[in-house]
């Protein structure tokens, strides 16, 4: 299956709004989903043979942060996350995609998000002795 | 013997740069490095016996010059005594095991490791190295060096039928110098430098003069071993004949260097005790069964 | 038995760049590793925002030292692909003809760091003699030897004459024949199988599971290549051929990337017999409109990707870079685990750490 299908079939299957799906240049196609279906849509992922994650991403769109799970299986899926305001938190899908993990870790690190159902207490990235300010 | 330390020194590391497709250090490098060594800081680390670590280099070094003493150049010296040969063995094993030592005192974990494995080496390369040259004390029924020169003198070197004893004892000295393939104690991509990395200025100056001269010395005695026959009293053919062998022995330990890597510390074992010294058993049996 | 912990880095002799790998030994056995970055982290994504697109790809070049010419085509490719331009022929085959050049320069480093650690100097002095006719070339091409500066956003700056051709091409032939050499050496030599073959091996679940990219995931059975795969710049007109092995060991990994470079040296011959006439850029505006875009190429150690938002003024609201590198250390923990301390200087050699490219 293409991954134009297996978005197709993701959007029937959670029911998600019209104009979800975009496109991002150089082939990559973009799916704005929320951010209480990510589990079950990665594992939906999984099942279809989408399991490459390239990376995450933490950027602040519109003043609101957005993360983007980045995926590649013979064209690029990026899935776009947005935050609720206050509270930076998500789930993690490190026991999903171990390879996760230092993606998560880093962006925990830099942007304070936290990842629930992980708690990253070492640090990876930043040293010992900075401040814990976004 | 002292400057022979540094001639062969430069020509090991002229010889592996040529080996490796480079041009290889002026002469004069050797004698660089080591007075640069001597007039750097030392530096001793808490927790390490001073007395200890500037005594262990200057024992080391003496106990080889000891055995350099009583090593005959060119087939003669002053002080031969009837079981030489054994003292010196004895006074060329000393080294490693003060080598093991240095790494004990030492409170790095880089120092301990390094130690250790070199008494696993340890164990295994002086028998070998052993082994091998007793094929010569016995096939010249002498325990003495001048004794076994004088039996090649008058029968022919031993290298000609010993062969096999011969790159057996090569393969010896490889290890107890603990150069490449065999210088897994002081691999310097995992344990920075084993025993001697928190030895510097003088004191690990001494350190490389005694790991020198352990070279001329282990040379020294496997020329005498398998090559005596050229040396009988007399005639400037002696020293030209030394200095080829010399070579050749240098040559060798060169060309193993370059040509394979670095040895695990159970593959090196394994390959010791389960070749290496056997072989050196059966040539020993031929010996005396012949 | 008593367990010690051994430091690896940030300083020692085995790694080239500041990373701590804090072993737990029992005797001679890793039982556990903890590892730390950051030391070389110099918040390149966050200067990025700071400076204009332009300055920009002078910056991206100094995420790496080794592959910095595939990080300026990424970010390039991705600007262009905002502002909907399309870079001519010659352009692309120039870009094309640097990456394969840096992939032989990276694949022969990396082999001689590999020796060296294994304690193989030969072979280190020799890889890297060899690795001197690519840097030779690079030089010819770009006046730099690992730092070009040969994109910009639109395409190339720097053209190749008729008789620069002339001289990479006997350059290439002497190269063809020394990796060749080397490739030989590698299959055939018995001490550096003793030291390469199942150590640190990997299965195609543990790739699949850690998404690993490169000739990490290659050697152990996953057929992935973005220049097959994703084609960008050249390759679209180029055939070339991947390299899968199964073994999933460090010699596999060696030879997956000896094979590699001798396949680039071929590629390089083809891209210079087939060099399109034509101009070598477009020029295209400072200005780029607000909108984002992902770009993916194949750096020598696997999958780069470059994410760019942009808000139509001069600068870029955010570039986010993944670099194989971070992919390929998530590895590390797993395959030192029940190696013995001997080893571990070759695995970690094995995996080609770009730690640079991982902190950024």
């Amino acid at each position: 299956m293409t991954i134009r299908d297996i978005v197709k079939k993701l959007i029937t299957q959670f029911r998600l709004p019209a104009g979800s799906q975009t496109h991002i240049p150089q082939n990559e196609m973009a799916l704005k989903i929320d951010g209480k279906l990510l589990h079950s849509i990665i594992e939906s992922l999984l099942e279809n043979g989408i399991w490459h994650l390239t990376t995450i991403t933490a950027v602040k769109k519109n003043d609101n942060l957005h993360l983007l799970y980045h995926f590649w299986m013979h064209g690029g899926l990026t899935l776009d996350v947005p935050m609720i305001e206050e509270k930076k938190e998500i789930i993690s899908i490190a026991d999903l995609i171990p390879g996760a993990e230092f993606y998560e870790r880093e962006i925990f690190e830099m942007d304070n998000v936290t990842f629930i159902g992980k708690d990253y207490l070492e640090l990876l990235f930043r040293s010992d002795n900075t401040d814990t300010k976004t | 013997m002292f400057f022979l330390g540094f001639i062969f020194e430069w020509i090991d590391r002229k010889l592996i740069a040529r080996f490796q497709g480079r041009v290889g250090p002026p002469w004069y490098q050797v004698f660089a490095d080591i007075i640069k060594l001597a007039v750097k800081e030392d530096i001793t680390p808490l927790g390490t016996n001073p007395w200890l670590a500037a005594g262990l280099p200057l024992v080391a070094y003496s106990s080889v010059a000891t055995a350099a003493v009583y090593n005959p150049v060119v087939g003669s010296t002053k002080y031969s005594f009837a079981g030489d040969f054994i003292v010196i063995m004895f006074l060329l094993s000393l080294p490693s095991l003060l080598y093991f030592l240095a790494g004990w005192i030492c409170t790095g974990v880089y120092s301990v490791m390094g130690g250790n494995r070199s008494l696993l080496q340890y164990f295994s390369y002086e028998v070998l190295f052993t082994l091998a040259l007793s094929g010569a004390a016995i096939a010249s029924e002498s325990w003495s060096l001048s004794g076994i020169i004088a039996h090649q003198v008058n029968s022919g070197a031993n290298i000609i039928h010993q062969l096999l004893g011969f790159l057996l004892a090569i393969l010896g000295l490889i290890g107890k110098l603990k150069r490449s393939p065999f210088d897994i104690p002081k691999a310097k991509s995992e344990i920075v430098a084993g025993p001697l990395t928190e030895f510097s200025g003088k004191k690990l100056a001494l350190w490389y003069l005694s790991i020198q001269l352990q070279t001329v010395v282990g040379i020294c005695l496997v020329i005498n071993c398998f090559f005596g026959s050229w040396f009988a009293a007399g005639g400037a053919h002696r020293f030209i004949a030394w200095f080829v062998f010399a070579i050749l022995v240098q040559g060798l330990l060169s060309l193993f260097y370059a040509i394979y890597a670095r040895l695990r510390i159970d593959q090196l074992i394994q390959l010791t005790w389960k070749i290496l010294i056997p072989l050196s058993l059966v040539q020993i049996a031929v010996l005396i069964l012949l | 038995m008593n367990r010690i912990i051994i430091p690896i880095g940030p300083q020692h002799p085995l790694i080239k760049e500041p990373l701590s790998v804090r072993l737990l030994l029992e005797g001679e056995r890793v039982v556990d590793s903890f590892l730390r970055l950051g030391y070389v982290h110099r918040g390149i994504e966050r200067l990025a925002e700071e400076r204009s697109f332009i300055q920009n790809i002078h910056l991206m070049e100094r995420v790496c030292g080794i592959c910095s010419h595939v990080h300026t085509t990424t970010y390039c490719q991705a600007a262009e692909a905002l502002l909907g331009v399309q870079v001519p022929e010659r352009g692309l085959f120039i870009r094309t003809l640097l990456c394969e050049l840096e992939r032989i320069h990276s694949h022969l480093l990396w082999l001689g760091v590999l020796a060296k650690n294994m304690g193989f100097e030969t072979i280190f002095m020799y890889a890297w003699q060899y690795r001197e006719i690519s840097l030779n070339i690079m030089e010819l091409i770009s006046g730099g030897r690992v730092s070009h500066s040969v994109n910009v956003i639109g395409g190339v700056r720097i053209d190749i004459s008729q008789a620069q051709s002339g001289e990479i091409e006997l350059g290439l032939q002497k190269l063809e024949e020394r990796s060749a050499q080397l490739l030989n050496f590698v299959q055939n030599d018995r001490s550096f199988h003793l030291r390469t073959k199942d150590i640190a091996k990997l299965t195609i679940d543990d790739i699949k599971k850690l998404c690993v990219v490169g000739p990490v995931a290659r050697a152990s059975g996953l057929d992935i290549d973005l220049r097959r795969d994703a084609p960008y710049a050249a390759y679209p007109q180029l055939d070339f051929r991947v390299y899968v092995l199964e073994q999933g060991d460090v010699w596999a990994r060696t030879m997956i990337r000896l094979l590699e470079t001798l396949e680039s040296v071929r590629l390089c011959r083809r891209i210079l017999s087939r060099l399109p006439h034509g101009s070598i850029s477009v020029d295209t505006p400072r200005r780029i409109p607000p909108g984002e875009a992902v770009s993916r190429c194949e750096a020598p150690r696997g999958e780069v990707l470059y994410y760019i938002l942009t808000d139509g003024s001069q600068n870029p609201a955010r570039i986010k870079i993944r670099t194989p590198s971070l992919t390929n250390l998530i590895t590390l923990p797993l395959q030192l685990k029940g190696l013995n301390m001997a080893d571990v200087s070759v695995a970690i050699s094995g995996v080609d750490l770009c730690i640079s490219c991982a902190d950024r």
